[in-house]
């Protein structure tokens, strides 16, 4: 049955392409760069966010201020903040469709795990960034937002008490607990680009920037929105006030929202729930590979005698799966005999995809339960005229 | 490289369809119903469709070993440009199809009997037809090398 | 501009997407000077949309191709 909902969600996926097929060029279709969306999210979120650092004060007595400074004293101040505070919006969307598309179509099986949980993590660290944007602000809503954090946290077993003081850098808000905030924003951010290094470094030639004018119009979008809907602060925090309600980004802040109903300890475990199960999901559905068919060949065998060396195989695998050692006995075919180098396959990556096998002019690949010879013969079957009917 | 052998050309008449043989990729048109077991498409018997992993997969020795097999024409369908599976198969198959196309026109073959197609799950009747109108040019242009 | 061949369509959504980008250019400039910052920054964002509405169009009208 899951796997039947799977089968749906994929053929409702792919639909959806046909339809902007026909509204865009194929090339120019959005859902085949949600990771390239992504990343230019979080490069104009570095860059609005460097240009509002240099204005910031983290202290609970100049955190507001300096955000009210930079939004109404600083020329362009409050466009930099707005595209600031709409790309963080624009990158979880864009991480949320890059999450879907390629959990629905399935590019997380086999060896692209790798890519899966390295997404997660950085699912989850860039959440946590946008969550601790908003409490730099230090208005009412951070306010309350760091109060049902602090009850989230306490109710957690054992290491609650723990938790809160790494959380506000003490028993309680403190002078410190502004600085650890922007610590708890800005560290996180640039952790991202050491996951990012994760989830790049199985893949040839990731899709890093989407096409031009996807750049151009998401840019301007943030612009149009940054105009027509200013950022702006709630009233300042003040010590000793219990805020009841507060604007809802729900990008970010929806397990604050369960708080109207759940204990914030519940939203908390919850939430760990779903990123938990997210974890797993590249080891939910097991299939034989008599089940995946055409996509479970066997792993690429190098035919060590005939290979050469010529790395065209290196170069055109998408997964990084074969590398080129120095050779340690020369090869038996000719063209092998004064090889260099010879091809390896790493078990752990390879996809089964072939794309090895159709680089390689030296019949030195081979799919296991896709033979050469046995294509071969299937060709020559389907190119030979019938025998003409003798009357 | 073997030119055609002799006699190849002459068994295409007008009568019998121009054989060919084409690979499609498994994440490119939904191939259920589509292939007899003798991997003929239904419906089209001088049509031969190898179903592989990926586009990427197909070697162009294998195409040149068609058409040297009496094949009129032959094709690689995979997924559209953008959206293959493995990222970059069709891509990687489509130039070394460029490739292929310039190496058999300086051998004298006609480079439009090899084509290239790019389609998605849900474009069964497009791929159809463009096997069908890749057919027909082949019929029409029989018997020229 | 190369659109010939029956593309007049294409050419006229071209001039008008054109004319509006000069709105835009307008409405920056009378946004800095006059320090009405936020309807110059609207004005450059919908001068990037229209930017990025001329590229789709170049590639459908036929003048630009996919690389």
């Amino acid at each position: 049955m899951y796997r039947r909902l799977l089968s749906t969600l994929q053929s409702a996926t792919l639909r959806l392409d046909t339809w902007i097929h026909r509204a865009l060029p194929q090339d120019f279709n959005p859902l085949y760069y949600t990771g390239g969306l992504a990343n230019l999210f979080l490069t104009i979120l570095v860059v609005s966010g460097i240009l509002i650092f240099l204005y910031y004060e983290p202290s609970l007595e100049g955190a507001y201020a300096s955000v009210e400074f930079l939004t109404r004293d600083v020329p362009y101040g409050v466009v930099f903040r707005g595209v600031h505070r709409y790309a963080a919006d624009a990158y979880l969307v864009a991480i949320l469709l890059h999450l879907f598309r390629n959990w629905f179509t399935d590019r997380y099986r086999e060896a692209r795990d790798s890519q899966w949980l390295s997404g997660m993590f950085l699912l989850v660290v860039s959440a946590f960034t946008g969550f601790t944007g908003y409490l730099l602000v230090w208005d009412e809503r951070a306010q309350l937002l760091t109060s049902l954090t602090v009850q989230a946290l306490q109710s957690v077993p054992l290491v609650g008490g723990w938790l809160v003081r790494v959380f506000l850098g003490g028993p309680g808000v403190n002078d410190t607990t502004l600085p650890r905030f922007l610590y708890l924003h800005v560290g996180p951010a640039m952790t991202l680009y050491v996951l990012l290094w994760w989830h790049y470094v199985r893949l040839r030639h990731p899709k890093i920037w989407p096409p031009a004018v996807w750049v151009l119009f998401s840019l301007g979008l943030l612009f149009i929105l940054t105009s027509a809907l200013p950022a702006a602060s709630g009233h300042p925090a003040q010590p000793g006030a219990s805020p009841e309600g507060f604007p809802v980004d729900w990008f970010f802040l929806w397990p604050y929202v369960l708080a109207r109903w759940l204990a914030p300890g519940w939203a908390l475990a919850l939430v760990v729930a779903l990123v938990a199960y997210g974890m797993v999901i590249p080891y939910t559905v097991r299939e034989s590979p008599e089940q995946r068919g055409l996509r479970a060949l066997g792993q690429a065998v190098v035919v060590e005698e005939n290979c050469t060396g010529c790395e065209l195989c290196y170069y055109d695998c998408p997964y990084n799966a074969i590398y080129m050692v120095p050779s340690p006995y020369p090869g038996k075919s000719r063209a092998a005999a004064n090889r260099k180098l010879l091809a390896v396959v790493v078990d752990s990556r390879c996809v089964e995809c072939g794309i090895c096998i159709g680089a390689c002019p030296f019949e030195a690949l081979e799919l296991p339960r896709m033979l050469d010879k046995d294509v071969q013969q299937r060709i020559q079957r389907g190119a030979r005229a019938p025998a003409p009917a003798t009357s | 490289m073997a030119t055609l052998p002799e006699g190849t050309t002459h068994t295409q008449t007008d009568t019998a369809p121009p054989r060919v043989v084409g690979f499609l990729c498994d994440w490119a048109v939904r191939s259920e119903g589509l292939l007899n077991p003798d991997d003929t498409l239904v419906g089209m018997p001088h049509v031969t469709v190898l179903r592989v992993p990926c586009s990427g997969f197909v070697k162009p020795s294998w195409l040149e070993l068609a058409l040297r097999s009496g094949a009129a024409g032959t094709f690689v369908c995979g997924c559209p440009m953008g959206d293959c599976l493995n990222r970059e198969g069709n891509w990687i198959m489509e130039d070394r199809i460029d490739q292929l196309r310039k190496r058999l026109s300086r051998q004298k073959v006609d480079p439009e009997r090899v084509a290239f197609f790019a389609f998605g799950l849900h474009d069964r009747e497009p791929f159809l037809r463009a096997v069908a109108e890749f057919v027909e040019k082949l019929r029409g242009s029989g018997g020229k090398r | 501009m190369k659109g010939q061949d029956g593309s007049s369509g294409y050419l006229a959504v071209a001039g008008f997407l054109v004319v509006l980008a000069l709105v835009c250019v307008a409405l920056m400039v009378y946004g800095e000077w006059f320090d009405r910052r936020l309807v110059a920054s609207g004005a450059l964002g919908v001068l990037l949309v229209l930017y990025a509405a001329m590229v789709v169009l170049f590639r459908k009208a036929g003048w630009t191709a996919e690389e």
